[in-house]
């Protein structure tokens, strides 16, 4: 039995881990958000846990609550539960072992957008706001690659998420297009130089680039203009870029029968196509130029260098973009709020999700 | 830039809808939380009681009046009960190139029409596209124009896609005049040259069908020779909420819509910006969107369309 043990222990863990060793807690070898961090890496995480527990019907956190940390479940069941207009209640999800709860807010600093009960009596590691910023704040490699992991996995939630949308607003059809080989030549390309530093400077996220980042940031994407109305790429295509907007506004639709319906708007400063990006999907969403616009692309070669991480522009470039993820994850919400108490009355138990 | 509100539904008592709830309409006036601005430029409400003589004809209060000081709206407002209501406080920037003045006051509601306007936004250069409006307005309908706000010929564009404006609308028709009326904006603009982004956030009732639209022309666009005037507003869209329910009071100490078992939403509110701090169960209408409501056997008939224009 121990030889059997000390196997499979041996299997899980990470390379250069000798089983028992590595300054981390066993179990978040189990963990998908954590699958493929290196042992300093894991041990980076441990340094951030605090241990939990919650009786059965015992409150995590509240719908509209400012976010203070993410829980990470190791024991029992939390359920997550959304009011929504007329003030039913909606259960969106039953999560389990492994499972995290309220990473949004680690990722946006927003509010709570649903609440956590615990179905049974649950336990496990909770990781503030707090201690998540002075990890990121660190700076330090195996930092990195833990946001890096963690916005991916947000992003691979916000995927799901978006299909989810879709199916409730099409019922019947498929939640979003297949994948497809049709992507769109962006034909008014010139170089981002032309634009003016003080002019990016007054907007959203570049705002928050020192001059340095800016000047680094501006060597490595190109400007693009489209027209009101300009596909910018369909549903379905493989990813090669991600834009930031600078004027103007892209538009995300769901791709439902008989019209595509709006899912986002990204107006400047805002970021559209980092998904694919992140998990390596297609494009879920059609994107269209809803006004007039100018875009910054990043292409997949240079971000994926950035993602590497290693330089201040890194950091603030996933911290952006773990920010937009977590808005179109609350967006993606803010749909099935809005449609799912048009179809159907009362509490709604959808089909539980364990991780 | 202006906070509204409009309420369809059951028999609701102003007070409850103006004064009550911890992010009040008038409370807005001093303290919003989703617009960094006073608005203290006036208020107006229009408000329609069934019960009432000539009930398709709602309850009109205007006044210049910093709201929160006055004492008549208040004493009103704990008297009246609407099935329908759109109240306005209106904000403005502070230079004296502004009119102030009850002629300026929204909602919009001219003599034999059915639906009033308000709106919640600003045409970017309005001055010197106004006039050229008129090719769009029909001669007996710009007769009435009596203010100097992008507001009120919004209004007067609006009625002139009708082809009666004195008869009742549904919400579709509604949607298809506004539209139009976008459009026809949107073709002055472009005579002009005028691409800079402009909020039009508008709220139209009859008293029976409720239409909001959020939109803006050339949104997140601005003046790329002016960084230094760069605003927030350029790159943010106006919001717009909404709740839903079977009716609107106290429950639980919150003052939210609740739906009783079985029951389908009987009211709604829509507003610039949710009445409570909490706004768990408020959600935001998407952009370039239409939320039309109409009152059908006692229920509301919510549908959302998307603005093409």
């Amino acid at each position: 039995m121990q030889a059997s043990t000390a196997t499979a222990a041996a299997a899980s863990a990470p390379p250069g881990v000798a089983p028992g060793q590595g300054g981390f807690d066993r179990f978040l070898l189990e963990v998908p958000l954590l699958a493929g961090l290196d042992a300093a890496g894991l041990a980076e995480v441990q340094r951030l846990l605090r241990p939990f527990d919650v009786q059965a019907g015992g409150v995590l956190f509240r719908q509209g609550d400012a976010s203070d940390g993410l829980y990470l479940i190791k024991e029992g069941e939390i359920a997550i539960m959304r009011r929504v207009p007329g003030d039913e209640t909606v259960q969106l999800a039953v999560l389990g072992r492994c499972a995290t709860v309220g990473e949004m807010g680690l990722l946006d600093h927003g509010v709570r957008s649903a609440s956590a009960v615990a179905v049974t009596a649950s336990t496990g590691f909770f990781v503030s706001c707090e201690r998540f910023e002075m990890m990121r704040a660190d700076r330090r490699p195996p930092a990195f690659a833990v946001m890096d992991r963690f916005i991916t996995q947000v992003a691979a939630r916000t995927r799901k998420a978006i299909e989810l949308a879709a199916a409730h607003l099409a019922p019947g059809c498929a939640a979003t297009a297949a994948a497809t080989a049709v992507s769109v030549a962006w034909t008014r390309c010139s170089s981002p130089a032309t634009l003016d530093q003080r002019l990016l400077l007054a907007l959203p996220f570049f705002g928050s680039l020192g001059s340095g980042e800016l000047r680094e940031l501006m060597g490595q994407v190109k400007r693009h203009d489209f027209a009101r109305g300009d596909l910018v790429w369909p549903a379905g295509a493989a990813a090669s870029h991600c834009l930031i907007v600078v004027r103007g506004a892209l538009a995300t639709y769901f791709s439902t029968p008989p019209r595509p319906q709006l899912f986002s708007v990204h107006g400047p400063g805002s970021f559209a196509g980092e998904l694919p990006l992140l998990d390596g999907g297609p494009h879920p969403l059609i994107a269209l130029a809803r006004e007039p616009t100018i875009a910054l692309s990043l292409d997949r070669e240079r971000f994926e260098v950035l993602r590497k991480g290693g330089g201040e522009l890194a950091f603030t470039l996933f911290a952006a973009l773990g920010s937009a993820v977590a808005g179109n994850l609350r967006r993606a919400d803010g749909h099935l709020a809005r449609v799912m108490p048009q179809q159907q009355r009362g509490d709604v138990l959808l089909a539980p999700v364990k991780s | 830039m202006c906070r509204v509100l409009m309420y369809q539904g059951a028999e609701v008592r102003l007070d409850d809808l103006l004064y009550q709830p911890d992010n009040s309409l008038i409370k807005q006036v001093y303290d919003a939380q989703l617009l960094k601005m006073l608005n203290l430029a006036g208020f107006g409400m229009l408000a329609w009681d069934g019960a009432s003589h000539e009930p398709e004809m709602p309850f009109s209060y205007r006044s210049t009046s910093i709201p929160v000081f006055d004492r008549n709206l208040r004493d009103l407002a704990q008297k009246l009960r609407v099935s329908a209501a759109i109240a306005h406080v209106r904000g403005v920037p502070f230079h004296d190139r502004v009119t102030l003045g009850e002629q300026n006051l929204h909602p919009f509601l001219y003599k034999g029409a059915r639906i009033a306007l308000a709106h919640n936004g600003h045409l970017a250069d309005f001055e010197r596209m106004r006039f050229a409006l008129l090719d769009h307005i029909k001669p007996a309908i710009a007769q009435q124009i009596r203010g100097n706000t992008d507001t009120e010929w919004l209004y007067a564009l609006l009625l002139s896609q009708l082809d009666d404006p004195t008869s009742a609308r549904c919400g579709e028709e509604i949607v298809d005049a506004v539209e139009k009326m976008l459009a026809s904006i949107r073709h002055v603009r472009e005579r002009y040259r005028i691409d800079t982004s402009s909020a039009a956030n508008l709220f139209i009732s009859d008293g029976t069908s409720a239409v909001a639209v959020r939109f803006a022309f050339d949104y997140g666009c601005y003046d790329m020779d002016k960084p230094d005037e760069l605003r927030q507003a350029d790159h943010e869209f106006l919001s717009l909420w909404y709740t839903t329910g079977s009716s609107y009071g106290l429950h639980d100490g919150e003052w939210k819509m609740i739906s009783a078992p079985a029951a389908t939403d009987g009211s709604i509110l829509i507003s610039s910006e949710p009445l409570t701090r909490d706004t768990s169960t408020w959600c935001e209408v998407p952009e370039y969107t239409a939320i039309i409501a109409t009152g059908e056997g006692g229920r509301q008939q919510i549908r959302f369309r998307q603005i093409e224009a």
